[in-house]
């Protein structure tokens, strides 16, 4: 019956031939598909890993003024962030400023940055006191009370974990012993950890009965620029939005640590381009020989630049799910033995990285395709 | 009418002081059915000049045309021509690794889109017939020479191509059988009605051959 007469199924076809031609080149042989899958995943992890602590410096720099809720936030005059700098203000604003008409409430919140020993090491912190009820403090707990009240401290799960302890042990903090009622999770901004203590014990370690922050809650419909311009006529106080308060503390941030890490993302890209490359061009130069049989045969364009490419993207795609998995891996041990840094592997991150690495990757994969163009179908003759 | 004629073929390599003539106006013309044994000692021009008639290779000069129709070189669709017209038969087998026997057999068929049932059912059949059926799931690298020669020749035969073109197609076995195959090639051949060009300088096969050509230095010398 000659193939005129068969029935052909045309471009679908072919694509299906590629795709299985590629296939059984990459597993026919499993320790080479397994070391390439593998060298792509360790390139993938790196990139993965990093930009997902990237993406924890940016989140976890915010974090607890996100969790607020607040409109506004009010400051010491000049004071434009909330984990720099140290703002105070005399309590009795306090009153002034729920006097300023479209402000529903004001909840008063004292900041100490410092750094603590915590077992056999020294750690930043950032102690908020806040009035217990008003919902200033931890957001997320891992265990005990999200409400310490006297000489009682909630703290952030990575540095109970450095420091070994628990609730219903004690602590010294700046010169106090404090007793651990709550362990918090979410609170490690960028490497800073949280601890929270009641209102008044944070002004007894600031060592003054001055406020640092007030958290402004509008009324529905005020008007937030009416509002900030109250506020700031009562003198030696700012109020600025949430959001930019949020917004500087995470250009600091980013700045000092995320772009570091930014550079070493683009450092690892690189190198994962190079690795994937030689991986991809190494994978099809071995095949040399079949991919000339093909073109004797008479394979045509679909089917070999096709086949080269589409074994590239199935690399890419399994060295990229196998470096997700790897950089969960090496975040979640992270965790487990030195929580001081996080990697936000989250979902849309991965997806998005995803894509970047698998689209450099077909780059990288031209490569082969240019060798498998070049190669002479007389190749075929050769003994 | 002839199946494949070549008329003038002539190639050669390099340019100026440097360039070597390595086929020089060859004349040859197949029927259908007939095998042409083309005879000669290495570098004598045997495979330029079946690459030239497999569409492998661009001649400097001359024409190849088959049932009639020239072939032109720079065609974009040469691959597509060569898919449907020509059947290949290599010295070392070429089977592709990766696949199984009946996977290399059907590959052609699969090649211009043909799917993957049909093409599988079709290469069965034609192991069948070479004797093969039962080593149609084995890996190339699990097949005797003997074996991977008749899967090379089901491959080149599953297309109903116009020409077979065998190159050395007995170097790689032993005398007993590497007739065994030449055997097949001519059975096949005689039974499907291509013309058949074989390339060789094993001098043991002429019998098997409708025509003896010999080839030295580039030209056909006698026929």
């Amino acid at each position: 019956m000659p193939i005129t007469t068969i029935e052909q199924s045309g471009i679908t076809g072919r694509v299906a031939t590629a795709l299985f031609i590629a296939w059984r080149n990459l597993t026919r042989e499993r320790r080479r598909w397994l070391l390439s899958a593998s060298a792509l995943a360790v390139a993938a992890m790196i990139v993965l890993f990093l930009e997902g602590i990237s993406r924890w410096l940016e989140v976890s720099s915010t974090a607890y003024l996100d969790h607020s809720g607040a409109q506004l936030v009010v400051s010491e005059k000049g004071i434009e962030d909330l984990l720099f700098a140290q703002s105070a203000f005399p309590p009795g604003v306090l009153a002034k400023i729920r006097e300023v008409p479209g402000v529903r409430t004001v909840d008063p919140v004292v900041a100490v940055n410092g750094i603590v020993g915590a077992g056999r090491t020294h750690l930043p912190v950032y102690l908020v006191g806040f009035e217990p009820g008003d919902g200033h403090g931890p957001w997320q707990l891992v265990s005990g009370s999200a409400q310490p009240h006297g000489a009682e401290v909630v703290v952030d799960r990575g540095f109970a974990s450095i420091a070994n302890v628990g609730v219903g042990d004690n602590i010294g903090l700046f010169g106090h012993q404090l007793r651990v009622v709550g362990i918090s999770t979410g609170t490690n901004a960028a490497g800073d950890f949280f601890l929270f203590a009641p209102l008044d014990f944070a002004q007894t370690v600031a060592g003054t009965q001055t406020i640092s922050y007030g958290l402004v809650y509008l009324n529905a419909g005020a008007s937030t620029s009416d509002v900030i311009a109250g506020i700031n006529r009562i003198g030696g106080v700012e109020a600025l939005s949430r959001a930019t308060i949020a917004g500087n503390d995470s250009e600091t941030i980013t700045s000092s640590f995320g772009q570091p890490v930014e550079i070493l993302v683009v450092v690892a890209l690189v190198a994962g381009v190079l690795i994937a490359g030689i991986v991809l061009y190494t994978a099809t130069v071995e095949h040399t020989r079949d991919y000339a049989v093909l073109k004797a045969l008479g394979a045509g364009r679909i089917v070999l630049y096709g086949s080269a490419l589409l074994q590239s993207l199935v690399l890419s795609v399994c060295g990229v799910l196998l470096g997700w998995g790897l950089a969960a891996g090496v975040a979640a041990a992270l965790d487990a033995w030195y929580p001081v840094i996080e990697s936000n592997l989250d979902i849309d991150l991965v997806a998005k990285l995803a894509g970047v690495i698998i689209a450099v990757n077909l780059l990288a994969g031209l490569l082969p395709v240019r060798h498998v163009r070049r190669i002479d179908p007389q190749e075929v003759f050769k003994a | 009418m002839s199946v494949l004629e070549a008329r003038d073929l002539t190639k050669t390599f390099g340019s100026g002081e440097a360039t070597v003539t390595a086929v020089e106006s060859v004349n040859l013309s197949v029927d259908s059915g007939e095998i042409v044994l083309l005879l000669g000692p290495s570098g004598s021009g045997k495979t330029t000049l079946v690459s030239m008639i497999g569409g492998l290779l661009t001649p400097t000069q001359g024409t190849v045309t088959i049932d009639g129709i020239g072939r032109l070189y720079q065609r974009s669709d040469m691959a597509a021509m060569r898919l449907r017209t020509i059947g290949f038969v290599f010295q070392t087998f070429n089977l592709l690794p990766a696949l199984t026997a009946v996977e290399n057999v059907a590959l052609p068929l699969r090649l211009v889109g043909v799917g993957r049932r049909v093409a599988i059912e079709r290469a069965g059949v034609l192991l069948d017939r070479l004797g093969l059926s039962h080593r149609g799931h084995a890996y190339p690298g699990t097949l005797s020479g003997g074996e991977k020669q008749r899967v090379s020749l089901a491959r080149a035969l599953i297309a109903d191509p116009r020409i077979i073109l065998a190159d050395e197609p007995t170097a790689s076995l032993d005398t007993h059988k590497g007739r065994e195959a030449m055997e097949l090639i001519r059975a096949s051949v005689h039974q499907g009605g291509q013309a058949c060009v074989v390339v060789t300088h094993d001098t043991r096969l002429t019998d098997l051959a409708d025509r003896v050509l010999r080839i030295e230095d580039g030209g056909i010398v006698d026929g």
